[in-house]
């Protein structure tokens, strides 16, 4: 099986909640979901349908199971995932006006001599 | 709508302008600011929000403001900038202003609209257009961004985590989240934890968006977005800071590493949430390093200046006192009050009270008064006159008017204010419904001295002083003593001499032509005056309901009266009279009845008397008298115009013939020919002929006023032109109106006497006589040439038979027309009386056509036997195929009469139709 069975955190999450407390009721995993994970149904559904649509768990008759156990899933590492972040939430003319671009290599070896000779002190 | 948006803009603008002065400000503090701590740099940044959004605050003295001499309003671009002919904008700083207001296009009054006013609509679309376009793109990333972490998982309390963020921010407003990153280290998250639990104990998380909201307002000033830059810093630092006053100075190095280590990872930022590694990195990590917990004195200090320094940049400058706009705020009052006086003495109330209070300078301010008496004087309930009298302190000159009865508080100085007692006041009050009133106008009543005046004064005796002249009007004449000097009806004056604070040394009442005078304090005025002029008392006037209007012919017989007074009109008769009362009636009276025409007001008094006041044009003046014995006064020329314009109305020919006008252009109006007009209206048009010399007048007056090649012109041209026949000089020519006007004379004609015959032949004489009057017809004159062919007498009568060539003529001018004419055979018979004389008894004409010859052989008899007279039949017939003798003896007898009558350079015309008349030959 060549399957990618990594998962996100927040699926990891969710699944983990299923694998724990299966066969479990799509209601009280939304209700499971929001005490531990601080989710709103709306959010618990659709990211219950993403995995179902993976065939990782499935939800018949608002019963879900897990159609793949835990040994075989592992987390994606977490890392920078966010190329498109929230960085376009202004024109980049703006943003660049506001932030005075990105910090160059050169800036941030600056910053780091500060640091390590403040801690030197 | 568009209206809606530029006002907007306006405002936002002025925001603008005013934020950007702050804006400096609090850039140079900052840099004062540097060493201290930077919440209080970023507590300056509320002040900057403040104006961005506020357009609107407290005034104060104190005002960064006041000293660019702001007038008071943070106006620098005036509302009315679209309409002004030279638009003007004060941005602070003269240089500014200057360069702008050169640039700002003038009005162009040819075109349609203002450029000044395209300018302006056209920036405030661009502006709302890119505010419209920021906040939507700014709303819909928050959006996106809500939807990315909504499967952030909760790890404690308000604390989320998700891997699909590389930054941690807070976000939320009411119930406000911190988002972290997936992956970070224990110790970080610490920090981070504690940095973001800081901006929302500070509401930084309502306060960001905020002054976010208000730079996409401000969009298009720079400065604005550089402030929100350095206010992001500020804002960060002073919270890095609170972390590291929390968490101890040993953390510094640590903290400084966290920010370092997520402003690499992350790319560029959003300006609306609050992240935590986010503005300027190497600023901050400078600043957390060198953070030294500050000494709280420092502190102390520091928070009293930058807190003083907010008001002084919070406030306004004071307006100044605006003395008219008082003034017109002071105008509108309303009452519950239905008396007139009591109306008024709420008017008087609501205006003093307008100048009192500490906003008001010294100069007008009133620090008390006492209305004493509020007296209706002229109007009704609609518009009236109250005569307000009032004690008052006052602290400045304003309200101590010159003729005053004031006291000063330093004597002579009227700077210092005082006390003015008795001050009387007119307001002219007007109704504006629902117990609102206005107050027209508030004159300053000062009296002309009278000789009744004087004498009540004159009983004080002794005690006579200065102040019981202050209030009448006055001047100073003295040079090193006061000599008061008060003109009484250019007959008299009094003049007060000596110290004003003292007793006066004189005062004497003075009689101008003979120079003579009298002490008045120990003379009688009653006797000084029987012995210079007529005395007479009349009696002051009483608030008066006007009630009759008429106009007067010569011995008072009313030639017109308006029976009810319109509103405007009692209005303006109102005026004359309280005009009228003001004055000194200064002449002595005409009696109306001698006066050719005149005017007569009649007003009926509260206490049901009536006074009729004459208006009369005397030497020129327009004159108002009081009663048919008062004395007269001068009045405006203006109100007398407005009163005989209440008597011009139209005659009733000149309402018909104006009907009828109106009638005839009604149709067919496809037409532009003026006789289509006529056709169509036949009736109406001869209905304007009927009326004769009333409508011919009147519609040559429209002429005279004017009226031009109008349609109506046209009409009436051709009109004046039947009415006027012959009189007219260009009868039948084609010509516009207005030529036609111009060139219009209007002959008059010539009246003479019938020919008469001045040869010796008595038979010629008698018949001629008898012929003239035969033949007359219509007005005009005849010229009669008979051939006679024999007188017969039988008896007692003589019988005459005679043809004649007559013909009636019409001169106008030098233009002679010929009218009914003919050649006729006729018998004539006369009875011899006592004396000799004849009188006529019987006159016979040929009969025409087919009996022509038989009638004459039916008269040619005998007057009394009635006999045939054998050959005459024949003799006349064969006359009348040829009677060439007396058509030129009727020519001779033409010109004769013509001579005779002294009418020379006569030509004989003939009238054409619709052509002009064709002359035929000279005469004389």
């Amino acid at each position: 099986m060549d399957r990618d069975y990594k998962l996100y955190d927040a699926e990891f999450r969710l699944a983990g909640i299923v694998w724990e407390n299966e066969p479990i009721r799509s209601g009280k995993l939304a209700r499971l979901c929001e005490s531990r994970l601080g989710w709103k149904r709306t959010t618990t559904y659709t990211v219950l349908k993403k995995l179902c649509n993976r065939k990782i768990l499935q939800n018949e008759g608002s019963l879900v199971t897990s159609l793949v156990k835990r040994g075989q899933i592992q987390q994606y590492e977490s890392r920078a995932v966010t190329e498109k972040s929230f960085g376009g939430s202004l024109p980049q003319f703006i943003a660049a006006f506001l932030e005075g671009g990105k910090l160059t290599d050169k800036e941030a070896e600056e910053i780091k001599s500060l640091i390590d000779r403040h801690r030197g002190v | 709508m568009a209206a809606y948006v530029e006002n907007l803009f306006r405002i936002t603008l002025n925001m603008s302008v005013t934020a950007c002065v702050v804006i400096f400000a609090v850039v140079l503090l900052r840099l004062l600011l540097k060493k201290a701590p930077k919440a209080l740099s970023f507590a300056l940044w509320f002040v900057v929000l403040f104006r961005l959004l506020c357009p609107v605050s407290f005034e104060s003295a104190l005002s960064l403001f006041g000293l660019f001499g702001s007038a008071g309003s943070m106006e620098h671009i005036p509302a009315n900038i679209g309409m002004t002919a030279q638009p003007q904008v004060d941005l602070i700083l003269p240089a500014v202003t200057g360069a702008v207001n050169a640039s700002l296009p003038a009005a162009a009054p040819l075109k349609s609209a203002n450029p000044m006013q395209i300018i302006l609509f056209v920036s405030a679309l661009a502006w709302a257009l890119g505010a419209i376009i920021l906040l939507v793109y700014s709303a819909s990333s928050y959006f996106l961004l809500m939807r990315r972490i909504s499967t952030a998982t909760l790890i404690r309390d308000n604390i989320y985590q998700t891997e699909r963020v590389d930054s941690p921010f807070v976000c939320g407003f009411i119930k406000p989240r911190i988002i972290l990153p997936a992956a970070l280290e224990k110790a970080e998250t610490e920090y981070i934890i504690l940095h973001e639990k800081t901006h929302i104990r500070r509401r930084d998380h309502l306060f960001k968006p905020l002054w976010f909201f208000a730079a996409c307002l401000h969009w298009f000033n720079p400065f604005v977005w550089l402030s929100f830059r350095l206010m992001s810093r500020d804002m960060e630092m002073s919270c890095d800071e609170a972390v590291i006053r929390e968490m101890g100075d040993h953390v510094r190095a640590d903290y400084s590493a966290s920010l370092l280590a997520l402003s690499l990872k992350r790319p560029l930022l959003s300006a609306s949430p609050l992240a935590f590694g986010e503005t300027g990195t190497k600023t901050r990590v400078k600043n957390v390093l060198g953070y030294k917990r500050p000494v709280f004195w420092v502190i102390a200090a520091a928070a009293v200046c930058v807190f003083a320094v907010c008001f002084i940049l919070v406030s306004n400058p004071q307006k100044s006192f605006d003395i008219e706009k008082t003034r017109t705020d002071a105008m509108i009052f309303s009452t519950r009050e239905t008396d007139l006086s009591k109306i008024g003495t709420a008017a008087a109330e609501n205006y003093y009270n307008a100048f009192m209070g500490r906003g008001v300078p010294g100069e007008y301010r009133i620090t008390s008064y006492k209305i004493t008496d509020s007296e209706l004087f002229a109007g009704d309930s609609s518009e009236f006159f109250v005569r307000i009298t009032s004690d008052y302190k006052t602290t400045g000159p304003h309200f101590l008017s010159p003729n005053g009865n004031y006291i000063t508080k330093i004597p002579n100085d009227i700077n210092s204010g005082g006390t003015c007692e008795g001050d009387r006041k007119e307001f002219r009050i007007k109704s504006l419904g629902n117990g609102r009133y206005e107050i027209i106008s508030v004159v300053q009543h000062t009296l002309e001295l009278t000789l009744q005046a004087l004498q009540e004064l004159a009983e004080k005796g002794e005690n006579l002083s200065w102040e019981d002249f202050a209030p009448y009007k006055g001047n100073d004449v003295g040079s090193g003593l006061t000599v008061m000097q008060y003109v009484i009806d250019d007959e008299y004056a009094v003049l007060i001499g000596g110290n004003p604070n003292e007793k006066p040394l004189y005062i004497y009442l003075i009689h101008k032509e003979s120079e003579e005078k009298l002490d008045v304090r120990s003379g009688s005025v009653e006797e000084f005056c029987r012995l210079h002029t007529a005395w007479e008392e009349t009696v002051p006037p009483q608030k008066e309901t006007v009630c009759g209007l008429m106009k007067l012919g010569k011995n008072g017989a009313v030639a017109a009266s308006i029976p009810s007074l319109s509103a405007d009109e009692k209005t303006l008769l109102y005026e004359m009279i309280f005009s009228y009362s003001v004055q000194s009636a200064a002449w002595t009276g005409v009696d109306p009845d001698t006066l050719d025409g005149c005017y007569m007001i009649r007003a009926a008094y509260s206490d049901g008397s009536q006074t009729d006041y004459y208006v009369f044009m005397k030497d020129g003046y327009a004159c108002m008298q009081s009663g048919k014995d008062g004395r007269y006064s001068r009045i405006y020329d203006t109100h007398y115009q407005a009163l005989s314009r209440l008597f011009d109305f139209p005659s009733e020919s000149e309402r018909q013939v104006e009907e009828h006008l109106a009638a005839i252009m009604s149709s067919p109006l496809t037409s532009s020919n003026p006789g289509d007009y006529i056709k169509a209206h036949r009736n109406e048009y001869e209905t304007i002929l009927k009326l004769g010399p009333d409508a011919l007048s009147y519609m040559l007056s429209c002429f005279e006023n004017g009226e031009g090649d109008t349609l109506k012109g046209h009409i009436m041209m051709l009109l004046c032109e039947d009415l006027l026949g012959q009189r007219s000089n260009l009868k039948g020519q084609s010509l516009t109106p207005s030529e036609w006007y111009k060139r219009l004379q209007i002959r008059t004609e010539t009246t003479l006497p019938d020919f008469s015959y001045t040869g010796d032949d008595p038979l010629m004489k008698l018949a001629c006589e008898t012929l003239a009057a035969e033949y007359r017809s219509g007005s005009g004159f005849v010229v009669v040439a008979p051939h006679i062919f024999g007188g017969y007498e039988e008896n007692d009568r003589l019988k005459v038979f005679v043809t004649t060539f007559y013909s009636n003529y019409r001169l106008y001018g030098n233009s002679l027309y010929e009218g009914s004419a003919g050649v006729v055979p006729a018998a004539i018979t006369y009875v011899k009386n006592a004396d000799g004389g004849y009188t006529l008894e019987n006159f016979t004409q040929t009969k025409d056509g087919s009996y022509f010859k038989s009638s004459i052989e039916e008269f040619c008899v005998m007057p009394v036997s009635g006999k045939k007279i054998p050959g005459l039949p024949d003799q006349i017939m064969r006359h009348y195929g040829d009677y060439g003798d007396i058509r030129s003896l009727q020519e001779e007898n033409l010109k004769e009469h013509l001579i005779k009558n002294n009418q020379y350079g006569v030509y004989s015309v003939r009238q054409r139709y619709n052509q002009p008349d064709e002359i035929i030959q000279q005469l004389t």
